[in-house]
């Protein structure tokens, strides 16, 4: 990573720019297709060659099963809902992001901690603690966003999944039933993260286009970051191994 | 209510400052805790720590209090030793910082007892006390449970 940095106070015992590889992190509410493009992406760096790790919000070894159990007692504040995260990203990022980037790989991160800055915000309508907290996080070499508008957004969430208690901020008590919950909650994080498009420079990607539009878009956005040194070590034809000779 | 904290946001700021968390930090992330209204700091000498652990009903160190996850020395009491004088660096600019009342642990639990009440005495003067159960102890608070980790 060039001019690696910390987003607040860092880790005191890891220098960022003797990390070697790229950090992509891919953010956008809930449906809009993060992970089938991240999938895509993956498969796309593979076979030029390149190292990837894809790594998700709320899936570190220590702390997918207790988030899952805090998620279903439907009890979290503020402090806990943000620390579990905050723990979880920690995890991933000493345990995955670290060691991929440190040996060159291109990391994927579904989700970052944008994420965590607009959940927080929603709760709290306080911008700053959450990010002093995510201080130790690292800059990410690019931040795509896929963008799309509330009433898209709920016509594919009821025709796919269906909405969650978490999804629509049910903890908020935004609205009367989930689905008023579930418009009002997304669009504050629509507004949240369309606020912070501009403060960090977030490339915006329009997700109501289709799949294909899409990842050609990321694709075109990731390709700069591309350098030759970050694929698979090639030998030399001349460094090629004889067969040992006969005597 | 009265709540006692066995431990409290100053164990984060000595602990884990001492594992290599920014000191700035820490406090920032802790920032949503409440300011107790006392709080006390029992300090005694490394080797007392370390007799008494050793010495004690326990008889062993544990291996996170030890800092063995650190690498410090293969010997665990050799471990702790270097580990917790550390820590108890970071307590001493801790106590100033924030303002820790600081107790003579060498003394005999009994000496400690005493003082400690004749402080909280002092501090409670004007508190009224106030019960909602007219004595029958009831659950207050009951949260789902999470494996512990220690």
């Amino acid at each position: 990573m060039v001019d690696a940095r910390y987003f607040g106070d860092g880790l005191t015992y890891l220098n960022p720019n003797d990390l070697k590889g790229k950090l992509i992190a891919i953010e956008g509410t809930d449906g809009v297709g993060r992970s089938t493009h991240i999938e895509m992406l993956q498969e796309w760096l593979e076979v030029q060659g390149y190292g990837v790790l894809t790594t998700g919000w709320t899936r570190s070894n220590l702390m997918s099963k207790t988030i899952e159990m805090a998620k279903e007692g439907n009890i979290l504040d503020r402090w806990s809902f943000s620390l579990l995260y905050a723990t979880d990203f920690a995890d991933r990022l000493e345990h995955e992001i670290i060691p991929a980037l440190r040996s060159g790989f291109i990391v994927l991160a579904d989700r970052y901690i944008y994420t965590a800055f607009a959940r927080d915000f929603v709760r709290s309508g306080n911008r700053q603690w959450v990010r002093d907290v995510f201080g130790f996080a690292l800059v990410p070499d690019l931040v795509c966003y896929l963008r799309i508008d509330v009433e898209t957004l709920v016509l594919r969430v009821i025709e796919t999944k269906g909405m969650n208690f978490w999804e629509s901020g049910m903890d908020l008590r935004l609205g009367g039933d989930l689905y008023d919950s579930f418009k009002k909650y997304q669009s504050l994080l629509i507004e949240e993260f369309d606020k912070m498009a501009e403060e960090f420079h977030f490339e915006v990607v329009d997700a109501r286009k289709s799949p294909d539009e899409i990842q050609t878009e990321l694709r075109s956005k990731i390709q700069p970051l591309l350098t030759p040194h970050l694929r698979t070590p090639e030998l030399p034809s001349d460094r090629t191994i004889q067969p040992a000779p006969t005597s | 209510m009265i709540v006692l904290a066995d431990r409290y946001m100053y164990t984060a700021f000595a602990r884990d400052v001492v594992r290599g968390v920014s000191p700035e930090w820490i406090r920032k992330l802790y920032s949503f805790a409440i300011a107790p209204d006392m709080a006390f700091y029992f300090k005694v000498p490394i080797e007392v720590a370390i007799s008494r652990l050793l010495g004690g009903t326990r008889g062993q160190l544990k291996y996170y209090e030890a800092g063995m996850d650190m690498n410090l020395n293969q010997d665990m009491t050799e471990s702790f030793r270097i580990f917790q004088s550390n820590i108890l660096a970071q307590y001493e600019k801790i106590v100033d910082e924030c303002q820790l009342i600081t107790m003579d642990a060498t003394k005999d639990i009994e000496a400690q007892q005493n003082e400690m009440r004749r402080l909280v005495g002092e501090a409670l003067k004007d508190y009224k006390p106030r019960r909602g159960t007219h004595g029958r102890r009831t659950v207050f608070w009951r949260r789902f449970d999470v494996p512990k980790s220690e």
